[in-house]
């Protein structure tokens, strides 16, 4: 899901950057600072989570966790993936600084809109709908993800509908697995701790 | 219908990259070969990947594609920095620069005669052996017996990710969290 160095074409990754700062900008002054340590531990799991390689058929795929990093923390998840897609290209070479704004944007976005469209329902009374809400966001979480990263290769040269497709199928295990996971986690918070599924506001 | 079977084949082979972050790729000169290995972050090899030589004007020298174990390799085209890209379509990019003082110079030495097996040229009188021939016969020698030890160097010389990386993030992680309620701290008194 890291887009490398070299790849995008210059427009793209300009306005990769500046989708990503105005996103970070308005999640900061949105972001409530007592919360902080929250916002520290959704960006060490955003971190870690590319690390964990669940086998499935023949090859590996990784977690993402967009979708939950989204419902836990709202606006301010555009500076905390900012944070771990920064490490995790100085410690990993996962991606690369110069595409770190698509990269952010591509993932912070759908974390935002999975947070915008599901919570209510995920905060709301009704269990049942909580957690079709809570799996709903963790698929869309992904699958915008990667409609994102499609439309960034698409205008740099490679075709959108082949690609986006190819990369649709591949995480199509991710993106049940996070599904399920958000929505035992949605479960889990709405009766342990209900206040963390409000966002960092 | 036959290439309705390739495309398929040829989907799967990527499938197996979309799971990657990041390709590494890894060359080095031995004698007048290049030898290319391409792999991901766990050590996997990347089959079946675009491998463009460029010299640094940026034209391209040649291309080609790794095999089942993610190697390539290729004779030095010319004594120039080589640019090695390796492409894995779908934002999945690495290169690697060999200067050009790492190279052998050229020598147009044709292949037949290269392959001649060191017992079947004459050795009637020792002293009839030019130098430039053993010196020839000796750098393949060597080359061929260090080959295994460069191969397990290369190894050794992959980036694969540690532990202490991990730590290290989320270590960086929580100090930034400290510096940022430290600072709101100060604010409130």
């Amino acid at each position: 899901m890291h887009i490398s160095e070299g790849v995008l074409a210059a427009p793209v990754l300009i306005s990769g950057v500046a989708a990503a700062a105005a996103g970070c900008s308005v999640g900061l002054r949105k972001m409530d600072f007592d919360k902080t340590p929250r916002v520290a531990v959704m960006a060490s799991t955003f971190f870690v989570a590319s690390l964990i390689h669940v086998p499935i058929g023949p090859s590996s795929i990784h977690l993402i966790l967009t979708g939950l990093v989204g419902i836990i923390l709202g606006w301010a998840s555009f500076p905390a993936i900012l944070v771990a897609l920064l490490l995790q290209s100085i410690l990993f070479q996962f991606g690369g600084l110069t595409t770190l704004g698509v990269n952010c944007f591509a993932m912070a976005f759908p974390a935002l809109l999975c947070y915008l469209i599901f919570s209510k329902l995920i905060n709301g009374k009704n269990q049942s709908l909580a957690v079709i809400a809570g799996f709903l966001a963790g698929f869309c979480g992904v699958m915008l993800a990667v409609i994102i990263i499609a439309a960034a290769l698409a205008i740099s040269g490679e075709q959108f509908i082949t690609v986006a497709r190819l990369i649709l199928i591949a995480h199509l295990p991710v993106m049940i697995i996070e599904g399920l996971i958000v929505t035992t986690i949605v479960v889990f918070l709405r009766r342990a701790k209900p206040e963390l599924l409000k966002g960092v506001v | 219908m036959n290439k309705n079977i390739l495309c398929g084949l040829s989907l799967l082979i990527s499938l197996s990259l979309t799971h990657a972050h990041k390709i590494n790729i890894l060359a080095n000169v031995e004698g007048s070969i290049v030898y290319t290995q391409v792999y991901l972050s766990n050590g996997d090899p990347v089959k079946n990947c675009m491998i463009e030589v460029h010299d640094p004007n940026n034209k391209k020298l040649l291309e080609g594609k790794t095999d089942q174990n993610g190697e390539f390799s290729f004779t030095v085209p010319a004594k120039t920095d080589l640019k090695i890209i390796a492409n894995a379509s779908m934002g999945h990019l690495a290169e690697t620069v060999i200067k050009a003082s790492e190279l052998p110079e050229i020598k147009t030495v044709n292949k037949t005669a290269v392959k001649t097996p060191v017992l079947k040229t004459p050795v009637t009188d020792k002293k009839e052996i030019d130098e430039t021939e053993l010196r020839r016969l000796l750098s393949e020698v060597i080359d061929e017996k260090l080959h295994p030890i460069a191969r397990r160097l290369s190894h050794l010389e992959r980036k694969t990710i540690s532990a202490t990386d991990v730590i290290g993030g989320i270590g960086y992680i929580f100090g930034l969290m400290g510096v940022i309620m430290y600072l709101r701290s100060r604010r409130k008194k």
